[in-house]
């Protein structure tokens, strides 16, 4: 049931669909999809429900709704735009196949943030055995061409590069809980059951990691905080 | 602990606004105070505020365009995924099937390499030898155990009349008294009396009550 509702989805997809992007809808999305993916007073379990139940367009409202954070915390592990693109495709399929064995008692994102994660970990294993230090491997890509900075800008580039830069000497355990908290102001609480470890050991790794990503920091900077502390 | 130690150690937790509000106005009135720990603070803030604008960054090439294309794409490979046959059930089991081969193959090269070896000391017989006064001599042959109930050297020179041929030294006041008592282990061969010069000389059954290893 479910393979023949995504079936349909696939064909109202590529066909441009009767409800497709002609009407502006935002991504291009069917209307009713659309409208399911915005609606907040249906959740997401409602959503796997109604998917399980083999109606078509519930599972392409979840990847419209989980999308972008997907790949935004695949691209910040991995750091190259189409690894983590990669990431968020292949945790979707990977969602789908096992959305059969999904326990509605727990959070939907969670579980679905767990799978982008381990995806995202074993890219960034694999992308590091195999990175041959060309211009092209380094994280964060090449800047947009599209954009024509200015001296402001500039700086700010080369901040951004600097913090790959330093990302890219983490272990990987450190680099996740860093961009789960700091980057995407997860919780601990949030974060552990997403790495798959308590909350204890989620909060020592980001207390390590700070001070691991601090000391990289200022060796690559030559910053020794002289400013003070605003908090 | 010093407090800068624990003010240093609350430091992360302190820039990431973690702390619960009576350790965060600690931290807060120590820094105050320390300039060490202030630094500390500082440059932990400065690389965790870097870190923070990394969100708002762009990738090269990202927008709703290709977020667009991103959602068709992921459609596109679940429906592939959809209309892939299920598994035959010998395509299932192909892990399974070939874990258990491996194991089954394992095991047979084991028992066909494998060498028993030596058994262990403690299943061999006794080691047949003689025991008696240092410098004396040699007592009548004696199965030692290589395993059983351990026995206790005693003190030859506190019991009256028995001296040791090297006097009062360690090697002459104590020896592995006696064996006299205790049961002959079945299956032990007898030792044989008389092993060395001067062995054997009072003629003494092993083992037999009352008699010392001793020839006293």
């Amino acid at each position: 049931m479910i393979q023949k509702s995504i079936s349909q989805l696939s064909a109202a997809a590529s066909d441009g669909g009767p409800d497709s992007s002609p009407s502006g809808l935002p991504g291009g999305l069917p209307r009713a999809v659309a409208d399911l993916a915005a609606a907040g007073g249906i959740s997401d379990a409602e959503l796997v429900r109604r998917t399980l139940a083999g109606q078509q367009d519930p599972f392409a409202a979840l990847v419209a709704r989980y999308q972008k954070r997907a790949f935004w915390i695949a691209y910040h592990v991995v750091g190259r735009v189409e690894d983590a693109r990669d990431v968020a495709q292949e945790a979707f399929v990977r969602l789908f196949r096992s959305l059969a064995k999904y326990d509605f008692s727990r959070s939907f994102y969670t579980w679905f943030y767990r799978i982008v994660m381990n995806l995202a970990i074993d890219s960034l294993r694999k992308l590091r055995s195999a990175r041959a230090g060309s211009l092209d491997d380094l994280p964060g890509g090449l800047a947009d061409e599209r954009e024509e900075p200015g001296s402001a800008a500039i700086e700010q580039q080369e901040q951004h590069g600097q913090v790959w830069a330093v990302l890219e000497k983490l272990d990987a355990k450190f680099r996740a809980v860093l961009v789960l908290r700091d980057i995407h102001g997860m919780s601990c609480r949030e974060i552990a059951p997403i790495l798959g470890v308590t909350h204890a050991t989620a909060r020592w790794r980001l207390h390590r990691g700070r001070q691991v990503f601090r000391d990289h920091w200022e060796r690559l900077t030559g910053n020794g905080g002289a400013q003070g502390v605003e908090r | 602990m010093t407090p800068c130690t624990r003010i240093l150690s609350w430091l992360p937790a302190f820039v990431g606004d973690e702390l619960d509000v009576a350790a965060a106005a600690t931290v807060r009135q120590h820094l105050r105070d320390c300039v060490d720990c202030r630094r500390q603070a500082a440059s932990l803030q400065q690389a965790r505020n870097a870190l923070q604008r990394l969100a708002a960054a762009p990738a090269p090439g990202v927008d709703e365009a290709w977020f667009a294309s991103l959602q068709q794409d992921v459609v596109a490979a679940v429906a592939r995924q959809a209309e892939r046959p299920a598994p035959r059930w010998w395509e299932a089991m192909r892990w399974p099937v070939s874990v258990a081969a491996a194991a089954a193959l394992f095991s047979c090269g084991w028992w066909l390499v494998r060498d028993d070896g030596p058994e262990s000391l403690l299943q061999r017989p006794p080691l047949v030898t003689t025991v008696g006064h240092a410098g004396a001599s040699l007592g009548p042959a004696k199965a030692v155990p290589w395993s059983g109930e351990r026995l206790q050297m005693q003190p030859l020179g506190d019991e009256g009349g028995v001296e040791s041929g090297f006097g009062p030294g360690m090697m002459g006041r104590y020896q592995l008294r006696t064996l006299e008592g205790r049961e002959w282990p079945a299956g032990w061969p007898l030792p044989e009396a008389g092993l060395g010069a001067g062995a054997g000389a009072a003629g003494e059954t092993p083992l037999a009550p009352g008699r010392s290893t001793h020839g006293r």
